[in-house]
């Protein structure tokens, strides 16, 4: 029979308010009201029924069971009286088109406002919402209770203040007038932002304007808007800032604008480094300050957990504190870490947060500690998500922080030596203005770059359903990255000649007149704002204290202490032998003289160290191209962080009569990606911390949070990456290089969909071997608290080689979400952590295999290691019973994995 | 007569805004020990720490009946005021010496720094002036409401019948030189204590910051930030105890004093100053639980606490007790040789120092909040099981 096709035919159109799912006292009313007109009501502006707004609005928190967002469409077969009928397979169908509208599910995203082809669609405050309450306990109090009571979290984002700051009203321009007079802006030199840099020593990033993007995260950010961002950074002549989310390797050709920041998940391959225009370490959160961040995970897909090296499809963490750095005393050893790391030219900022009381104190602390640049983070403005009630505890102006810190550093004598940001809620070129006028060197403007795209803060980032595609990936593709990069460019420009008008007008030239000039008036009553602005001339000069000998010998630059101790270097060099160098660190030699000395060997082609009396000296390795390195004694602090493909051993030695042990102290080998750590010895705390691929042995035990967030692997994208080489690509080229790699993109998006786009990572995510971790524990305890907290993909083995009673401490794998411990002999249930479960035995055949492939290797590396009689007498015992009887050995395992987890990924040949 | 140049309040106190936070390295030590070795050990925590430096040496004041006060002047315009107002509580300084040589008053920026001997009044004017007749305990709280009153113009940082602290804002070899120290290092110390400060703010407190803090004879040394929102402070306040510098380090050197004092074990003082995690409760014999359950609700000890990073080496008579926060965010290392043990807040200080005193150690890092402690009786240095209380048993 042949088909006919099937037509339709509209009988009659309607637009329907779909009905409270309740009446009464929970009837769910809407904060908007969204009205859609007909050609009766305004003829004109009638709807057509061209389903774009069922398109386009994406926004449906409550009712997931419909397809779309506020708006759906339906089509009802009726017959000419308008009966509805049985839809017939072909032939001419009679339909009435309903558009329905789900008032409660609106933010007033304007999205469908902006895309409706007959301007048929208004979106405004709905009275009934707002008017509830009286002004004290306003609709938003009892809205907020109801919404509790019916078991809600209360969660937003796009936060931008619940106060109005006096930043607007109530100020005199102090302008230059007969008496001061200043030059035509128009056509003369004046009040030129254009020529400053980040940075105050050795590293100086050239800024052509001083508005800066903030820190976001890629993922909380659509792609489309990571590279929008990125590319008017790059055109605006402005570094990028990563955020905590790594960046995406398509966007590698940029690096050398970028700079990464450290979060205290510390995501990322962290490789390739030098490619980057710094590094930041971000200490705290945005919009939940003093807590924590955390990452659905739906939201972890597959090609984030590929970009930040965990687990896909895994819920992440970001603790609260940054573990390498509990308070201020350790600043200065991640600043020399990263320093041995990155060297003099790269950037090392600090983000920090003006919430804590003695803030001019950790701003002082942060420079001292020699970080290059300090990003003041104020009160209002973030795009994270948070509970309402962390929202509005909002830290301290942002003018007030700039200032503030501006004079504390001006006091302390190291102005001179470090740049600030500072950024929270500045919302125009006059704000932005004031920020720099009160001290700061460069205003950061986060959400703002967003109005460029579309955003309307509707304050639904978290929700995943951004409608503008902003910070929504599945969405992102709503953004034409090169048009919104040419919007936000406008943009920042615009706000730079406001800023430059209102710097002529005061008689200002330069950038640097304009910072710190608090020159304007301010007669209002925000507190804040009078103490910087209102008190008349702040005093041209303040009390500074002089820089001791040792702060200033600590704040200079490498090559200059690298002269200082060229004699020594060159002395240690003269033992070189082929592609080896032994040096006796004699207990007491310094650290960076040691770093030094070993990079500079490095360089000349020495692959083999043999470091003998090693007592402490701290990050031993880093920076260090070596492929083996053999430590005589204890390794200091930050040993062997940041390192690739290297090969260390640790050895007990002896000096003098004095034994040193072969261990390991704080955060030994942390964010690192070596071929093999072996301690021969014990460790300290936070080994291996934030490790994401290798082999780390431990002939003993540990102390607390070994293997904090160890992640899932090295992805082969990121070995890809860094065999390239971008250094030699104009600006333009690097822009052209992103729209070339984001073309391939977007095409295959277009075919295939997201879904499928992101299916594509699925075969490097796998093929990526995840970091392990054994420690044997020694005779007298085992490994402490907080073992393998929020892993991500890693595994870690105790092998309890002398049965202890209790090999492991409490809250034990507290939050890992993917990867496993195996632990042999006892433990507790409530010895747990939160949201991982005890499996009492491990028998798939994969795991066991695996375990006994890395206790063989285990004892093939520390059989020889000439460890304390007591331990390898226990060794030996064990070493036996496993040669005898492996499976025995085996049976005694237990593995912790997250609650809904049962299979392990395990590596094997 | 020496001419100290003046110093001016805020640098010496920190006035108003007090003294801020700081970071630090910390060595102890104890038993058959030498000076100048331990003292290059702590050398190596300096990289920590540029302003303020201190030492406690403890025996170098023994075997005499007297009160050594060190005490330094903001101002030399203070002195006579101040030395006046001890005599007005019947306190005899019977001799007064200078303890820095004058040319280091050219070198350095510094208060003056002058030694009283000093005797306590007779019982009859103790008991009208504060209703008892305990001379340490008279002194001691004639010292706490000194250094509170004049804390502006004078500090007194060392009291004790037996040990000596040295402090100044620089660094330690500084101090070393300053009070020139190596002439003790012929005598024999039972016990010592270093620290290393680095504030987080410069200029300020500079004077008041630094450590040791010493109190008749408590002393303490302590690295860390502490979160407990003053809560130590209050629970002292509510004992009577009244803090000189009023940093939580002193709190907390003045809470382990006063439990060690009141004859509780180490156990309950571990249990008191760093509390288990609930879960721990668990696994805790039943009458052991009752007793922790006691001790961490009684309504002033519950608020003793070191929650935040910290790390704490106290020296109260001869009982030297160091611990670390549950959490374990500061690292603590401890040596034992054959006749000697080292504390120190990292295990690169604990195997240097032995190995310049030439002896060999063995070095262990103790759990996340668990107590040591030690005996000193005449340089024979003891370890003490946690059951160990003062007057209980073990005398
Ligand atoms: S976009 Fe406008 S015209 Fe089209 S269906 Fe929606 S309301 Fe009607
Ligand atoms: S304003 Fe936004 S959320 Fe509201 S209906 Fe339109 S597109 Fe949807
Ligand atoms: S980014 Fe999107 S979801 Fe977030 S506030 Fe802007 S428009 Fe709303």
């Amino acid at each position: 029979m042949a088909t006919r096709e099937k037509v339709k035919i509209i009988r009659q159109t309607r637009i329907v308010y779909d009905p409270p799912k309740e009446l009464g006292l929970y009837n769910y009313s809407p904060k908007f009201r969204v009205v859609v007109t007909s050609e009766e009501e305004e003829p004109g502006h009638g709807c057509v029924f061209c389903g774009t707004c069922v398109r386009e609005c994406t926004h449906n928190l409550r009712h997931p069971e419909l397809p779309g967002g506020v708006f759906w469409m339906e089509e009802i077969p009726v017959d000419e009286k308008g009966n509805r009928i049985e839809e017939p397979d072909s032939g001419v169908v009679l339909v009435d088109k309903i558009l329905h509208i789900v008032e409660e599910e609106c933010c007033n995203c304007k999205r469908c406002v902006k895309y409706c082809p007959q301007r048929s669609i208004k979106v405004f405050k709905n009275p009934d919402h707002f008017d509830i309450g009286n002004e004290v306990t306003n609709s938003e109090v009892i809205d907020l209770n109801l919404a509790r009571s019916r078991g809600e979290r209360l969660i937003g984002s796009a936060h931008r203040g619940t106060v109005r700051t006096g930043m607007r009203d109530y100020w005199m321009i102090d302008a230059a007038e007969i008496l001061s007079p200043q030059r035509d802006h128009r056509f003369e030199f004046a009040g030129r932002l254009r020529t400053a840099t980040l940075g105050k020593r050795v590293a100086r990033y050239p800024v052509k304007i001083p508005i800066f993007d903030c820190n976001m995260s890629y993922g909380s950010n659509a792609h489309e808007t990571v590279l929008a961002r990125l590319i008017a950074s790059i055109e605006l002549g402005r570094p990028f800032f990563s955020g905590e989310g790594y960046i995406h390797p398509d966007m590698m050709p940029a690096a050398r604008h970028i700079i990464l920041q450290f979060g205290s998940g510390g995501f990322g391959p962290w490789v390739d480094l030098e490619k980057f225009a710094g590094f930041s370490m971000k200490y705290g959160q945005d919009a939940k300050k003093g807590k924590g961040g955390h990452l659905p995970g739906v939201k972890n897909d597959l090609e984030i957990a590929l970009i930040r090296c965990v687990e896909a499809l895994r819920p992440l963490t970001s603790p609260n504190p940054q573990h390498l750095q509990y308070s201020i005393e350790e600043l200065p050893m991640r600043v020399e870490t990263l320093r041995a790391l990155l060297g003099d030219e790269k950037l090392i900022g600090a983000d920090a947060y003006g919430t804590a009381w003695n803030f001019p104190e950790i701003v002082v602390a942060l420079a001292r500690a020699g970080f290059d640049y300090i990003t003041i983070k104020a009160g209002d403005g973030s795009t994270g998500a948070a509970h309402l009630t962390d929202l509005k505890n909002r830290g301290l102006n942002v003018v007030y922080l700039a200032h503030i810190a501006d004079l504390a550093l001006r006091e302390a004598g190291l102005r001179d030596r470090v740049s600030l940001i500072a950024e929270g809620g500045v919302k125009d070129g006059f704000e932005a203005m004031l920020v720099l006028l009160a001290g700061a060197d460069f205003v950061g403007i986060g959400m703002a770059q967003f109005i460029p795209l579309g955003c309307t803060l509707c304050e639904r980032c978290h929700t995943d359903q951004c409608a503008w595609g902003i910070t929504t990936r599945r969405y992102g593709h709503r953004i034409d990255p090169f048009v919104g990069a040419k919007r936000i460019v406008e943009m920042n420009r615009a706000w730079l000649t406001e800023m430059e008008g209102l710097a002529a007008g005061l008689g200002m030239s330069t950038h640097q007149d304009v910072v710190g000039a608090r020159r304007f008036r301010y007669h209002g009553p925000d507190p804040l704002l009078y103490e910087t602005f209102g008190k008349g001339e702040i005093s041209g000069q303040v009390e500074k204290s002089p820089l001791s000998r040792a702060q200033a010998f600590y704040l200079a630059p490498l090559s200059e202490k690298r002269e200082e101790l060229k004699g020594f270097i060159e002395r240690v060099l003269e033992n070189v032998c082929g592609d080896e160098l032994h040096i006796d660190v004699d207990v007491e030699l310094g650290s960076l003289p040691l770093n030094l000395a070993m990079k500079e060997a490095a360089e000349r082609g020495v692959r083999k160290f043999h470091l003998h009396r090693v007592c402490g000296q701290r990050y031993i390795g880093v920076g260090v191209k070596a492929e083996e390195i053999h430590v005589h004694g204890l390794s200091g602090n930050n040993s062997f962080a940041f390192t690739r493909g290297v090969r260390v051993f640790t050895y007990p030695d002896r000096a003098g009569k004095t034994l040193i042990p072969g261990d390991a102290q704080v955060a030994v080998a942390n964010t690192s990606n070596p071929k093999e750590i072996n301690i021969a010895g014990r460790v300290n705390d936070l080994f291996a911390s934030y490790a994401v691929s290798g082999r780390f042995r431990v002939a003993k035990g540990g102390g607390v949070r070994n293997l904090l967030l160890f992640k899932a692997g090295l992805p082969e994208v990121w070995v890809r990456e860094c065999e390239k080489d971008y250094s030699r690509l104009s600006d333009e080229e690097v822009v052209e290089e992103l729209l070339r790699r984001y073309q391939e993109r977007k095409a295959f998006l277009e075919e295939h969909g997201f879904d499928k786009y992101i299916e594509r990572y699925r075969k490097d995510l796998e093929e990526r071997v995840p970091p392990v971790g054994i420690f044997g524990l020694g005779p007298d305890r085992g490994m402490g608290d907080y073992f393998m907290e929020y892993a991500q993909g890693g595994i870690g083995i105790l092998l309890n080689i002398f049965d202890l009673e209790s090999p492991v401490g409490y809250y034990l794998c507290s939050g890992l979400s993917a990867g496993c411990a195996y632990i042999r002999g006892k433990v507790r249930e409530e010895q747990l952590g939160i949201g991982v479960k005890l499996v009492r035995e491990v028998r798939d055949s994969n795991e066991r295999k695996f375990l006994e492939k890395e206790i063989a290797d285990f004892i093939r590396v520390f059989e020889k290691a000439g460890m304390d009689e007591e331990y390898m007498r226990g060794f030996d015992r064990f070493a036996e019973r496993f040669a005898a009887k492996p499976e025995e050995i085996l049976d005694e395992f237990v593995k912790v994995v997250p609650l809904d987890l049962e299979t392990v990924r395990v590596p094997i040949a | 007569m020496v001419t100290a140049r003046e110093i001016s309040v805020e640098a010496f106190s920190g006035g108003e805004r007090g003294i801020p936070g700081g970071a630090c390295g910390l060595l102890a030590a104890a038993g058959n020990i030498e000076l100048l070795p331990l003292i290059s050990s702590a050398g190596c925590l300096q990289y920590r720490a540029r302003t303020g430096a201190g030492v406690t040496l403890k025996g170098i004041y023994r075997d005499q009946p007297f009160y050594i006060f060190h005490v330094m002047f903001r101002t030399e315009g203070k002195r006579k005021e101040l030395e006046a107002w001890f005599t007005s509580y019947g306190i005899h300084l019977l001799e007064r010496e200078e303890m820095v040589k004058r040319k280091f008053y050219y070198e350095y920026d510094m208060p003056r720094m002058v030694k009283y001997t000093v005797s306590p009044p007779s019982r009859e004017e103790m008991l009208e002036i504060a209703k008892h007749d305990d001379p340490d305990r008279y002194v001691t709280e004639r010292v706490m409401e000194f250094n509170s009153r004049f804390r502006d113009d004078a500090r007194i940082f060392s009291s004790s019948r037996d040990s000596g602290t040295f402090l100044t804002a620089f660094e330690l070899a500084d101090t070393i030189k300053i009070f020139e120290i190596e002439k003790y290092s012929s005598e024999s110390i039972d016990a010592l204590q270093v620290h290393v400060r680095w504030p987080t703010s410069a200029g300020r407190g500079l004077w008041w910051g630094p450590q040791p803090i010493a109190l008749f004879n408590i002393s303490g040394i302590h690295n860390g930030h502490l979160s407990s929102d003053r809560a130590n402070a209050r629970a002292l306040e509510q004992l009577g105890i009244r803090m000189q510098v009023g940093t939580d380090s002193e709190a907390i050197f003045l809470e382990v004093a006063h439990l060690v004092q009141e004859g509780y074990s180490l156990q309950e003082i571990e249990w008191i100053m760093a509390q288990k995690f609930p879960e721990e409760l668990l696994s805790m014999d039943e009458e052991e639980r009752k007793r922790y359950e006691e001790l961490t609700r009684h309504p002033i000890y519950s608020q003793f606490k070191m929650s935040g990073p910290s790390t704490a080496i106290v020296l109260v008579d001869d009982i030297l007790v160091g611990i670390t926060d549950r959490d374990h965010l500061r690292p603590f290392a401890v040596g034992e040789g054959e006749d000697f043990v080292i504390l120190a807040s990292e295990e690169r200080a604990v195997i240097s120092g032995a190995y310049y005193m030439g002896k060999d150690v063995s070095l262990f890092t103790p759990e996340a909040g668990k107590v040591v402690g030690y005996r000193i009786k005449e340089g024979v240095v003891e370890r003490l099981p946690l059951s160990w209380r003062r007057g209980y048993g073990h005398p």
